[in-house]
C-alpha cells in the first residue's frame, strides 16, 4: 500500500473512531431532575445573662445571675475609673464572689459575659455591676 | 501484403465499428422496453403494528415526593431550630426509581430560593449516606448520625453564594422500580464563626437520575 493511501485509511479508522465514541456519549437516554427542598435551618444564639445581682457578704461580693443551659460565664472584674483589669474567671456556675482581699479602694466594675464552650460565640452584651471599697467597707452600689 | 491492398482494409475498418454499436443500442432500447413492461399483476401488502408506547424515567423522593420530571418537593421536616456548632442533625430521604429501567444519579446542593440565606461559608455542612437514619436527641449537642457509606469523601460547606455543589454523581444503577434510602447529615462545625448566631437559610438538593443505556 502507498504511504499516500496509508494516510487516508488511518485518518478514516480515526474520524470512525471518534464518531463512534461521540455517538455513544449522546445516545439518547432519558433522565428525571428532582428537587427537594428543606425547611428553615436557622442557629441559635447566645444569650446575655440576665438578673445580675450584687450581695455584700462577709468575704466579699457576690454576683449571681440567670443563664441558658450548656453555657460557660467570663467574668470581668475591672477598675471602674482606671479601666485596669484586675481578675477574669471562666465558669460554669451562676454566681461569683469577688473577694474583699482583691478589691483596692475604689470602685470597681463586674461584667458577666456568656459564652458557648469549645467554640467562638459569645453573647452580645454582658451586663455588668459595680462594687465599691471604701474604708474597709464593701458596697453594691 | 501489397500497398494497395493495405489501403482498402485501413478505408474499410471504420465503417465495420458502427454494426455492434448499432447492435447494442438496440438492445438497450428493447431491454428497457421489456422491462417497463415487465409486471403485468402486482400487490401491496401492509402490516400495522400495536401501540408502541414509550417508558417512563421518574425519580421521586419519600412517598409521593417529585412526581413526574423535573418536579420539585418540599420536605419541611428537614429542619432545624436553635443550630449550635458542634451539632449535627440526621434526616432520612428515599429515592424511588418508579420508571421501568435503571438509572444512576447524582446530586448537588445549593441554597434554596425561598428564603435568604444568612450563613457564611463556615457554617453549615452537608453530607449524604446511603443508609439509616439514626436521629439525634432533642437536647445540646444533638448529634445525629447516619448508617451505612458515605456517597462523598467529606462534608460539603454550603457555600454562601455562587451555583450548585456537587455532592456525588452515578450512583447506582438503580433498578426499576428499586428505592435507596438516603441520610442527609446536616451539621454546624464547631468552627463556626460567632457571626452565623440566629442566621438562617433552606437548602436544595438537585437529584438528576439518568437512564443507564445498555
Amino acid at each position: 500500500m502507498r504511504s499516500g493511501t496509508r494516510v487516508v485509511v488511518a485518518l478514516t479508522l480515526l474520524a470512525l473512531v471518534a464518531l463512534g465514541s461521540s455517538a455513544r456519549s449522546t445516545q439518547a437516554a432519558f433522565s428525571d431532575a428532582a428537587a427537594v427542598t428543606t425547611g428553615a435551618l436557622t442557629a441559635g444564639t447566645v444569650e446575655p445573662v440576665t438578673g445580675l445581682n450584687c450581695a455584700v457578704e462577709a468575704e466579699g461580693a457576690r454576683f449571681t445571675w440567670t443563664g441558658a443551659p450548656n453555657r460557660q460565664y467570663v467574668v470581668t472584674v475591672t477598675g471602674a475609673t482606671t479601666g485596669v483589669v484586675a481578675a477574669t474567671t471562666t465558669t460554669t456556675a451562676t454566681s461569683y464572689t469577688v473577694n474583699r482581699a482583691l478589691l483596692g479602694l475604689g470602685t470597681w466594675r463586674v461584667s458577666v459575659r456568656a459564652v458557648l464552650p469549645g467554640t467562638s460565640w459569645v453573647a452580645p452584651s454582658a451586663p455588668s455591676r459595680n462594687v465599691s471599697l471604701a474604708l474597709n467597707l464593701i458596697s453594691c452600689p | 501484403m501489397s500497398g494497395p491492398r493495405r489501403a482498402v482494409e485501413q478505408t474499410r475498418r471504420p465503417r465495420s465499428l458502427w454494426r455492434p454499436v448499432l447492435a447494442l443500442a438496440a438492445a438497450v432500447v428493447l431491454g428497457v422496453g421489456g422491462a417497463s413492461s415487465y409486471a403485468y399483476w402486482q400487490d401491496t401488502a401492509q402490516v400495522t403494528t400495536g401501540q408502541i408506547t414509550a417508558g417512563t424515567l421518574d425519580l421521586q423522593l419519600d412517598s409521593g415526593g417529585a412526581v413526574g420530571t423535573g418536579t420539585a418537593y418540599t420536605k419541611t421536616s428537614i429542619a432545624a431550630s436553635n443550630l449550635y456548632p458542634g451539632e449535627r442533625l440526621a434526616f432520612p430521604l428515599t429515592v424511588r426509581n418508579v420508571g421501568g429501567v435503571p438509572v444512576r444519579y447524582s446530586a448537588t446542593v445549593t441554597r434554596a430560593a425561598s428564603q435568604p440565606w444568612t450563613y457564611d461559608a463556615t457554617a453549615i455542612t452537608l453530607q449524604v449516606y446511603a443508609g439509616p437514619t439514626t436521629a439525634a436527641g432533642t437536647s445540646y449537642p444533638r448529634t445525629g448520625s447516619c448508617g451505612g457509606t458515605a456517597l462523598h469523601s467529606s462534608a460539603v460547606a454550603v457555600a454562601p453564594s455562587g451555583g450548585p455543589q456537587a455532592l456525588f454523581s452515578a450512583r447506582g444503577p438503580l433498578g426499576g422500580g428499586a428505592e435507596e434510602p438516603l441520610c442527609l447529615l446536616v451539621a454546624m462545625p464547631s468552627t463556626a464563626a460567632n457571626a452565623n448566631q440566629g442566621k438562617t437559610g433552606t437548602l436544595q438538593l438537585d437529584l438528576t437520575a439518568e437512564q443507564v443505556v445498555p
